[in-house]
């Protein structure tokens, strides 16, 4: 909420609406603010909006004042046409001459109650009188003119509604008496809101006046020169605008791009694979035993009726299967199973990023390098607030004659460093193609505990001497999605994929702080 | 991964020295445990499936007893041996010739009972694969009359199985008991069932279904006999192994039982160590630490592993249970745990080389700037999606196999339903809306193999947008990205409104589809304003660029 309080008057500056409300509120002693559509050329909703500004700025005074309203009632309607009850009666004994009580009441269809009412009254305005004759009670008509209550209800039909403060002195009484009918009258309150221009607002309305503001800068203004005479009114620039939105780039996009730029800015080279491909890459090349669980279909998605026949011709399935047997020429004991080309051939979604890098291994054979991914993985998965059945992951080696898992840490804690996470331990851990396998963790203030960053060791000689890769190859990776959670504050996963506008549109790439 | 619900009492029951709940919290991860979960009575802890050995507190306290105290190494080979005998028929040969037990004196408890259980059922589940690969049997041993006989029957036998009061045939048991029903399939023969059963003709158990009700144990337990039954040795040994060794870690007094059959005669559980060669020259290669062979013969018995030199190298002994050591490289990670990982110091790596990003990354950061500055937000969706929204893109869309989640059954081959999804996610924001994506489609060729294509789609949903602005805006990001001469030519496709769909053309070359949305998806998708839709290929664009 803005404030003029502290503001000096003269720096306030008046909106063409609002000049045109003061104009109007010029010389009048207060006026209803639905009333001022009619002294101005504005819509109710600019006069509103004038009239809050105004309010705001402490230029006019407002109060409120309320108006009873009447209207005819159900009841009332149905005297327009058929007339009041007593005005029944005298009618109908005008028409007959004398008549009894009965038979009166039951020409008129009155019930015992409405008929003793409409009775008295007829008796008490003179309408009619009472006469005896021969020990029975009878009645006549008397002559009379139009009731005041009668000509209410006719104003009142032919006004719709009348403000009571408008009625004379005998039509009050009227209305006193109507009141007390069920269903005759109808009342409303109405509230209303009369505003006053202070003193001050009409010293600003005669400056501006004075000044003859232009308001907008035209083209015409510019090319005949005419801005050079004219006085542009200067704007509210503390009122709210409306909000519009940049394009831009995805929260895990922009994620993605800031790991790149690490691992780029460290010397490494990116390298890229297909997602959907072999188990052979997927499982077997990377020491994974067939029977291992995470091949299960519960685990991993297999494609329909898909298969690599051509695998055995492009990789080295003697080798890998003598290796998963019995450790082949690799001095390990192997997985001791029989191995089947069959499982092998099986097409899936891959489920790590670890086959790009493998199939890199096998193609480059390095004996030196720097190389990274960052791409998407698939799980079969139920789709929960915890769970994704894609996500992304972002992976690396390093090779060369000399490096260790000292160089393994070293990378690591200053990749995590350049992401924001400045307390970093290592945990062993296990994987089926790193030995030694550990985990990085970070501990998150926020949370006040450690989370898991990412999985790491040195790649097993059953995954790299297949590969022709004699030195050690350093590797790593892990989910990318729970870093963007710590880094937007989002607590459920899925969040990241629901495309919700509001958050797309509002928020904010600030550098994290976890 | 196995979990285990451990009490921080238990624990301490088999710890050298009282520990904290906050100590064994501190310590549990650096014997490589994942705390998943804890209170003041107990910690939910995962552990690795190639380490059956954590499946009990007693194995996980062995663990921390010899990471933190010195302690010289175990040394299990020889045991005396009982006087159980147990014979072998020839006619199991065909339906599941391996059996191994053993026999063992140990007091049993409430925790006892519930621990060794639920170590069987690790066991069971983890190496065992479900009981594919062996399956083992926990019997009382004084509700036995020895010798044993492991043999077969046919469908018609009757016995009274686990937590049963009245005899069955086996082919109620495996049609009528949950485990029949669900180990059944693991059987080899539907004729012949094997069967353990003692001198009196009483049963011990029909492996690898289901045991007898007589041998149950209870807490009152006081011996026990153990077999492990299977159709190949190796498993089988391993499961005994780890049994006998975590029984011997709760205090039990193991003994050898001799099987016998028709051509051989053995004893087991047999727990020799491995013996395998470890160079300290490797260590240090991998490790990157400087460290001698004394040091290293230190650090090995931190896991319970006795080392001797041997000329340059180490033989170093590698317990039975430790069934996870299948190459040198395992023992290297020995020694850096015993080291502790937290000890090794990073090192700066030297290894000159220039950064270099994908190209092809670099042409997609192109397309997102130019759609970005286009005024489009960019969303995410995944690559996998509904079959019935997809198929008006391709008639051979890429199936998945068993989804869990419902709904996402094949791989996408346009983006331009997922996006017209987000729009109604969004129905609420304000318009106009402008959002577009970047990612991977599949397609499957005709040979059954899979192209993984690149693609750029976006989508503008307001009171105003036709068919003007969304080819203004495709053809503007076509010349940002070079390409002049392309030709937009009619065709049609489902969702979109007839006569107002358009074919994008680069040398003949269909590149992508551009058009208004036809009222009948709009609504689909419940959405009340007009929508434009343009989806380009550019694994095929990056070609002519």
């Amino acid at each position: 909420m803005r404030t003029y309080g502290a503001v000096d008057f003269m720096e306030i500056v008046l909106h063409p609406i609002e000049v045109e409300v003061l104009k109007a509120l010029k010389n009048k002693d207060s006026v209803n603010l639905e009333d001022l559509v009619s002294f101005t050329t504005l819509s109710i909703d600019q006069i509103r909006r004038g009239v809050e500004w105004l309010k705001e700025k402490r230029l006019i005074e407002t109060g409120e004042e309320s108006k009873v309203l009447v209207q005819l009632g159900s009841a009332g309607m149905e005297c327009v046409v058929k007339g009041l009850p007593e005005r029944r009666l005298q009618n109908l004994l005008t028409k007959k001459g004398v008549y009894s009580l009965e038979r009166l009441k039951k020409e008129l269809e009155m019930d015992e109650k409405e008929f003793s009412a409409a009775l008295g009254l007829a008796i008490k305005k003179g309408l009619v009188r009472v006469v005896k004759n021969k020990g029975s009670v009878q009645l006549e008509a008397n002559p009379s003119k139009e009731l005041i209550t009668e000509s209410l209800i006719k104003r009142l039909f032919s006004q719709k509604q009348v403000e009571v403060i408008n009625l004379t002195p005998p039509e009050k009484e009227a209305l006193n008496e109507l009141k007390t009918r069920p269903n005759y009258l109808l009342f409303k309150e109405v509230k209303r809101t009369k505003i006053k221009a202070s003193s001050k607002a009409l010293t600003l309305l005669e400056e501006y006046l004075k000044k003859s503001y232009v308001d907008k800068l035209t083209p015409e203004l510019i090319t005949t020169e005419k801005w050079k005479t004219v006085v542009f009114r200067p704007y509210d620039i503390e009122s709210p605008v409306p909000s519009i939105y940049p394009g831009k780039k995805h929260p895990v996009q922009d994620f993605i791009d800031r790991v790149r730029e690490i691992f780029l800015s460290f010397g490494f080279e990116e390298i890229e694979g297909p997602i959907i491909l072999p188990s052979f890459w997927n499982f077997d090349a990377l020491f994974i035993p067939q029977d291992h669980p995470a091949r299960d279909m519960q685990d991993t998605f297999y494609l329909k009726g898909l298969f690599d026949k051509e695998i055995k011709n492009k990789a080295p399935i003697n080798l890998i299967q003598s290796i998963h047997e019995n450790g082949g020429n690799t001095k390990s004991l192997g997985w001791n199973y029989k191995w089947s080309l069959d499982e092998a051939e099986k097409m899936v979604l891959r489920t790590h990023t670890t086959p790009i890098t493998v199939q890199y291994l096998y193609k480059a054979k390095p004996t030196s390098a720097k190389v990274f991914s960052v791409d998407k993985v698939f799980r079969n998965e139920n789709l929960d607030n915890r769970h994704l059945f894609e996500f992304y992951q972002y992976e690396g080696i390093v090779t060369g004659r000399n490096v260790t898992l000292r160089h393994l840490i070293g990378v690591l804690s200053s990749f995590y460093k350049e992401l924001g996470f400045e307390k970093v331990k290592f945990w062993p851990t296990f994987f089926p193609y790193t030995e030694p396998s550990l985990e990085a963790v970070a501990y998150v203030e926020r949370l006040g505990k450690w989370i898991e960053l990412c999985g790491m060791g040195v790649f097993r000689p059953e995954v790299t001497l297949p590969a022709g890769v004699k030195n050690p190859v350093l590797a790593w990776g892990g989910g990318l999605e729970r870093l963007i959670m710590l880094a937007y504050n989002v607590e459920e996963i899925r969040f990241l994929y629901k495309n919700s506008l509001s958050w797309l549109r509002g928020v904010s790439y600030a550098r994290p702080k976890y | 991964m196995p979990v285990l619900n451990i009490r921080y009492d238990r624990l301490n029951c088999f710890l050298k020295k009282w520990f904290s709940k906050d100590q064994i919290l501190e310590f549990l991860p650096f014997i490589g445990l994942d705390i998943e979960d804890f209170d003041d009575e107990e910690v939910k802890v995962e552990y690795s499936p190639n380490r059956p050995d954590f499946g009990s507190p007693a194995g996980i306290a062995k663990a921390i007893n010899y990471l933190y105290f010195d302690i010289p190494p175990q040394r299990l080979f020889d045991f005396p041996i009982s006087n159980i005998e147990v014979f072998v028929d020839k006619s199991v040969e065909k339906v599941r010739p391996c059996i191994f037990v053993m026999y063992a004196e140990l007091q049993f408890s409430e925790y006892i009972l519930k621990e060794l259980i639920s170590f069987q059922e690790d066991l069971h589940n983890g190496i065992g694969r479900k009981r594919t690969k062996f399956a083992i049997g926990l019997h009382d041993a004084s509700k036995i009359t020895p010798p044993i006989y492991y043999t077969t029957e046919n469908r018609y036998f009757k016995f009274t199985p686990l937590n049963c009061v009245e005899p069955m045939t086996i082919e109620d048991v495996l049609k009528k008991t949950e485990q029949g029903i669900h180990y059944s399939h693991i059987l080899c023969s539907k004729e012949l069932f094997p069967i353990i059963k003692d001198s009196k003709q009483q049963v011990l158990s029909f492996p690898p279904i289901i045991n007898g009700n007589l041998t149950t144990l209870t807490e009152k337990t006081k011996s026990l006999f153990v077999d492990v039954t299977s159709t190949e040795p190796k498993a089988a040994q391993d499961a005994l192994a780890l049994l006998a060794t975590t029984l011997i870690d709760y205090g039990a007094s193991v003994y050898k039982v001799r099987v016998i059959s028709s051509n051989k005669s053995f004893m087991s559980p047999i727990l020799t160590p491995l013996k395998m060669e470890l160079n300290v020259e490797n260590v240090k290669r991998i490790l990157g630490i400087k460290i001698t062979q004394e040091q290293t013969i230190n650090l090995l018995k931190k896991v319970n592993m006795h080392s001797v030199k041997k000329g340059k190298k180490l033989e170093v002994e590698v317990p039975r249970y430790r069934i996870d050591v299948i190459h040198q490289v395992d023992l290297i990670e020995e020694v850096g745990y015993g080291y502790g990982y937290n000890n090794i110091r990073p090192l700066s790596l030297k290894l000159p080389q220039l950064g270099k990003p994908l190209k092809i990354k670099r042409f997609y950061d192109d397309v997102r700037l130019c759609l970005i500055g286009l005024g489009f937000t960019e969303v995410m969706n995944f690559y996998l999606s509904n079959k019935e929204l997809q198929q008006p893109f391709s008639s051979s869309l890429v199936e998945v196999e068993a989804p869990k989640t419902q709904g996402y059954n094949v791989l996408r081959a346009s983006i331009i339903p997922q996006l017209l999804e987000v729009s109604s996610s969004n129905i609420h924001e304000t318009y106009p809306q402008k959002f577009f994506e970047l990612g991977r489609t599949f397609e499957l060729n005709s040979h059954r193999s899979i192209t993984e294509i690149i693609k750029a789609a976006s989508l503008i949903s307001s009171s105003e947008t036709n068919f003007t602005e969304i080819k203004s805006t495709t053809l503007s990001v076509l010349n940002y990205l070079g390409i002049k001469d392309c030709k937009i030519t009619t065709m049609s496709n489902e969702y979109f409104i007839d006569g107002r769909c358009a074919s994008i053309e680069v040398k003949d070359e269909n590149i992508g589809i551009l058009g208004e949305i036809s009222p009948f998806y709009i609504t689909k998708f419940s959405l009340r304003n007009p929508v434009t839709a343009l989806e380009i290929n550019l694994t095929k664009i990056f070609k002519h660029v």
